[in-house]
């Protein structure tokens, strides 16, 4: 495949979890992940650094697939008041450049851009991103295999979740 | 109500306090009134000790941090020969801030107006161009150095006081100031023979409410099965999928039928609740334990396997719960404030009890977690709905009241603790009257502060 065509390919795939998000089906998009899937959003240290090993360093959140099932259980419980109404969102993928680092395996750096609005509070707050997603080839589908959100404004709006960014 | 405004009146009004008649009650002013808010920054946060940070933030010479007091700015630094100074980081020239990281090792601060060079003691080592500077003796007189703050460490906890208005405060001294809440801090400092450590990366994030707000919900039992039962279920269902055998949260087993929980208030503000963990041997250093209790004894190990949530008046809360957190906030508005937030683990824990820690931590008190964004939306909800003086008082601080007593109980005393009231019950009392000592503290130094400006102003 051509450099064009893996990163059309990882573009499609980005664009639809983040549909998938501001459409709220977020079963769809859970089934997006590979099964062994880890989502991470490291911290920043005071020195300026991202936190890179998850064992030993805070992370925003770190998650495998079970935990982001069980993050949406709880948005779609009704028993969380912080998630309760959702927020409404803008997902924006952009600047996706993506490589074949294995046979049937593509690393996809792009950028994330996410614009949340609190309906009760009637606010927006805006998160931005530096992305990598590794998507595994199984069967007819791209899985999202590992998903690395390095959040550049840590400076949180009250919270944040899933959803939010 | 404007600052200006305030009488002493006022202030004694913002609690209602009449233990003959067994009511507490406090306004509702005091969460929502900028005035309040106003002169809370004057006399509390810029008058008294406010806690920085920990010594183990700045192990080696040079090493730094920058923090507030108040609406303040201040460098805390270990200089050349090890000792720990906090000083203004405002430049002794015109007044800009010197330094602008968080965090970092540095043996200079230079500022970068004009230049002048500062030492990681606060000391200034260079005037650009001093000698050509035609400066009169009068000036050559001064003291450059970075103003120095008044800083107290009890065992690695440092606090800094402010002068105000180039006056210094007669604060206690910081062993006094803090009293018997100290036994709580050494539960923190103990865990390890090593001391403590901060598991790197800080959280930071702001909520649209009050302060005191969080510094309630840190102690505040009652909350807890309304506010997060979207958590529990979580915890619930892997309980039910785990395999039979340790677990991995100690909020499994949670039966609020079985637990009983405790709560003291100290002298100057401190509170702290306490009870029974209910799967203590998810808690990282229950391996641990042999060793504690060798060094430290039965008491003191089981109090450091307890649930508990300690507020250290103004700025700060240590909870272990899930794990240990340090939460420090910063008041920006009478409704706005800023949480800084560290998970914090007794030294050489070993890799398998830490990562358990720190996914309990992130789970539990991250803004991104299960449990902090139920907490943070309530207290936007109560900011939210308390806009204008049409209700005086609330009527959340009367759960325990027929039960609280003075001074300490046998709970108290396993650590030879001598608080100013004690409570102990059923998980579902959901005390409040923790907070009562809190507010009085809180209303006194109002008090005290409005009168020293009353007096000010009636001299000029
Ligand atoms: S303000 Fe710092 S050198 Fe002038
Ligand atoms: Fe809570």
């Amino acid at each position: 495949m051509s450099g064009a065509d893996i990163t059309g390919i990882a573009a499609r795939v980005l664009n639809e979890e983040a549909r998938a998000l501001d459409e709220q089906r977020f079963d769809d998009w859970l089934d997006m992940y590979a099964h062994d899937a880890v989502f991470w959003v490291p911290a920043w240290t005071d020195e300026g650094r991202l936190t890179s090993d998850p064992e030993t360093q805070l992370s925003l959140i770190h998650c495998t697939r079970a935990q982001l099932a069980e993050r949406v259980g709880r948005v779609e419980g009704g028993r969380s008041q912080a998630s309760s109404p959702l927020p409404r969102t803008a997902h924006i993928v952009s600047n996706v450049i993506a490589d074949e680092i294995a046979p049937g395996v593509l690393r996809v750096s792009s950028v994330a851009t996410t614009h949340a609005f609190n309906i009760k509070r009637r606010t927006t707050t805006t998160t931005f991103a530096l992305v990598e997603h590794d998507l595994a080839r199984e069967d007819e589908r791209w899985l999202i295999a590992r998903k690395t959100f390095r959040l550049q404004n840590d400076y949180i709006a009250t919270m944040m979740d899933f959803y939010t960014i | 109500m404007e600052t200006g405004q305030l009488s002493l009146a006022d202030i004694d009004a913002l609690i209602d306090d009449r233990p003959q008649d067994g009511a507490f009650r406090v306004s509702r002013a005091a969460v929502r009134e900028e005035a309040i808010f106003d002169l809370e920054m004057r006399h509390i946060f810029e008058s008294s000790w406010v806690f920085l940070g920990l010594a183990c933030q700045i192990p080696n010479p040079h090493d730094f941090f920058t923090t507030r007091i108040g609406h303040q700015p201040v460098i805390v630094s270990r200089d050349g020969a090890g000792r720990i100074r906090c000083f203004i980081n405002s430049c002794r020239h015109r007044g800009a801030m010197v330094c602008h990281r968080a965090a970092g090792n540095a043996k200079r601060h230079a500022c970068q107006y004009h230049g002048w060079v500062y030492d990681s003691s606060g000391a200034c080592v260079d005037v650009k161009d001093e000698k050509q500077g035609a400066y009169t003796q009068a000036f050559l007189s001064e003291d450059h150095g970075l103003a120095q703050v008044r800083l107290g460490d009890y065992r690695g906890f440092l606090f800094g006081a402010l002068n105000h208005d180039g006056r210094p405060h007669d604060v206690p001294a910081i062993e006094d100031h803090l009293g018997d809440v100290r036994m709580m801090l050494d539960l923190i400092v103990d865990q390890s023979p090593e001391g403590l450590e901060v598991v790197p990366g800080v959280v930071r994030y702001t909520y649209d409410g009050n302060w005191k707000l969080q510094l309630e919900n840190g102690t505040d039992p009652y909350h807890f099965t309304s506010t997060h039962p979207s958590y529990m279920q979580i915890l619930g269902e892997r309980g039910k999928q785990a395999a039979s055998g340790g677990h991995t949260s100690i909020y499994q087993n949670f039966n609020q039928k079985s637990i009983s929980r405790g709560a003291f208030c100290f002298p100057n503000g401190h509170a702290a609740i306490w009870g029974e963990t209910p799967s203590s041997d998810a808690r990282p250093i229950f391996r641990r334990l042999a060793e504690i209790t060798q060094r430290l004894g039965e008491a003191r190990a089981k109090w450091m396997l307890y649930t508990r949530n300690l507020s250290i008046f103004p700025n700060v809360q240590f909870a272990e719960n899930a794990a240990l957190q340090m939460r420090i906030w910063r008041p920006l508005s009478a409704g706005k404030t800023e949480m800084t937030t560290f998970c914090l683990a007794p030294k050489g824990e070993d890799r398998a009890a830490r990562a358990v820690r720190i996914r309990q931590y992130e789970e539990f008190f991250n803004p991104s977690g299960l449990a902090t964004p139920d907490d943070a939306n309530a207290y936007e909800d109560c900011q939210a709905g308390n806009v204008t003086g049409a209700i005086n008082f609330h009527q959340g601080y009367a759960r325990g009241m027929a039960a609280v007593r003075r001074g300490g109980d046998e709970h108290a005393a396993e650590l030879g603790m001598n608080p100013s009231t004690s409570i102990v019950g059923a998980f579902e009392m959901g005390d409040e009257t923790v907070f009562h000592e809190t507010y009085r503290t809180w209303r006194n130094l109002l008090r005290e502060g409005l009168e020293r400006d009353l007096v000010v102003g009636a001299r000029t």
